[in-house]
């Protein structure tokens, strides 16, 4: 799991969204969603100032409001007056989406209040952390300063610079070729070995064959079996099966 | 067995066990019934007067624990490890766990608008929520609920003690 940072005070879109209604203080059953919409979008433009990446979510809703702005910019099609029924809000799953939100957000704040009266009392024999335990990196790179911190990289810099590689893997032969030898050693034959195909155990012979395999295997053609972690590879072609079942 | 002795005993009971000890529990090992046993603690509770402790009723049961004035000083001791804070994030989960239980992460996120997967790991891996069973539906999802554990730590005595939930009114 990676490392959560939080940068944004809200905890969503819904959040970012009645804390601009409150700051306008317009009533949530009425919502301006033009200038609603443009202080919405004013925020996320400040995110994207200050280079933060903007949670999918937020990019959704921005997505939502704008659709919304435009239908209510629309003239109201006179079709509803037959029926009986008013035309509906298109504001009105937003509204209520958000009133439910606000209520579940308001009810964390019980919640977080009896969490702290409750953290009052102690009950016994409590694990406690306790606060004279010697930090174990009270100095994580001792007395390095800067300047040495930075020649050292630096220095690992340079020394990369000449360096060649650990591995490096090279085929004379292309992936096609690759593929054609391995049909051809698969002709007639009911299963064959990954080891069978290798004559010259060269880094470059083993990839490209293996390589070969994985499209072979992407076309149909063959199944590979492979019963445990590092185990002997068996490669089976498909219409040699198929011919054994008819 | 006087009721001063079957005092002595219920309160050494509630002293000794790990869990909130509900009047029932108590009832059944002193041969009370629970009106009487609810009585007699409430009587220790009385006698505790001036002193540090106090029995507060969590989670359907009885708990000796320190008097909440005392905090500021058990805290210059060390901070208990259950009672470290809880993300904004996980504590909105936690609200809609305890009113909409049991429900999916998916519909969790559908009211938080967010994903909430990172806060339901850190509350079942504090025991605060845990899984109640799987929704008869497509992929037959996780379903969460509450625990007693988050009914102690929150201090309520039960889930009705919450607000009433009054959506879209």
């Amino acid at each position: 799991m990676g490392y959560v940072v939080r940068l944004e005070v809200y905890q969503g879109p819904f959040d970012l969204l009645l804390d601009l209604i409150a700051k306008n203080e317009v009533d949530i059953l009425d919502i301006p969603i033009a200038a609603i919409t443009e202080q919405y979008l004013e925020y996320l433009y400040s995110l994207q100032e200050k280079d933060l990446v903007i949670a999918g979510e937020f990019l959704v809703m921005a997505a939502n409001l704008i659709r919304l702005k435009s239908r209510l910019l629309l003239p109201q099609e006179p079709v509803a007056a037959e029926d009986e029924q008013e035309a509906e809000d298109p504001r009105r799953e937003l509204v209520e989406q958000l009133l439910r939100y606000k209520f579940f957000k308001e009810a964390a704040q019980y919640l977080e209040e009896r969490y702290q009266a409750a953290c009052r009392c102690f009950t016994k024999g409590q694990k406690l952390e306790l606060y004279n335990l010697t930090p174990l990196y009270t100095q994580p790179v001792g007395d390095l300063t800067l300047d040495q911190l930075r020649a050292a990289y630096e220095r690992l810099l340079q020394d990369r610079e000449g360096e060649s590689p650990v591995h490096e893997v090279y085929s004379p032969i292309p992936l096609q070729e690759r593929i054609a030898l391995v049909r051809l050693r698969l002709v007639g034959k009911p299963r064959l070995k990954f080891r069978d195909l290798i004559q010259e155990w060269t880094p470059g012979e083993i990839v490209g064959t293996f390589l070969a395999i994985l499209e072979l295997v992407r076309l149909g053609e063959i199944r590979v079996v492979q019963n445990s972690l590092f185990g002997e590879i068996s490669i089976k072609p498909s219409t040699w099966e198929l011919e054994v079942k008819a | 067995m006087t009721l001063a002795e079957a005092r002595v005993i219920i309160e050494g009971l509630i002293f000794a066990a790990e869990q909130p000890l509900s009047a029932k529990e108590i009832g059944a090992i002193v041969e009370l019934d629970e009106g009487t046993v609810e009585a007699l603690v409430e009587d220790i509770r009385k006698r505790y007067g001036e002193g540090a402790l106090t029995i507060r009723l969590v989670a359907g049961g009885y708990q000796i624990v320190t008097k909440p004035e005392l905090a500021p000083w058990i805290e210059k001791l060390g901070r208990p490890v259950v009672h470290a804070p809880l993300s904004a994030a996980a504590t909105e989960t936690l609200a809609i766990i305890a009113y909409e239980q049991p429900i999916t992460r998916a519909e969790i996120e559908q009211i938080r608008g967010v994903r909430s997967d990172s806060a339901l790991t850190s509350l079942l891996e504090r025991g605060l929520i845990c899984e109640v069973g799987r929704k008869e539906a497509p992929g037959r999802p996780i379903l969460y609920g509450v625990t007693d554990l988050f009914l102690e730590h929150f201090g309520l005595r039960s889930i009705d003690e919450l607000p009433i939930k009054s959506i879209g009114q």
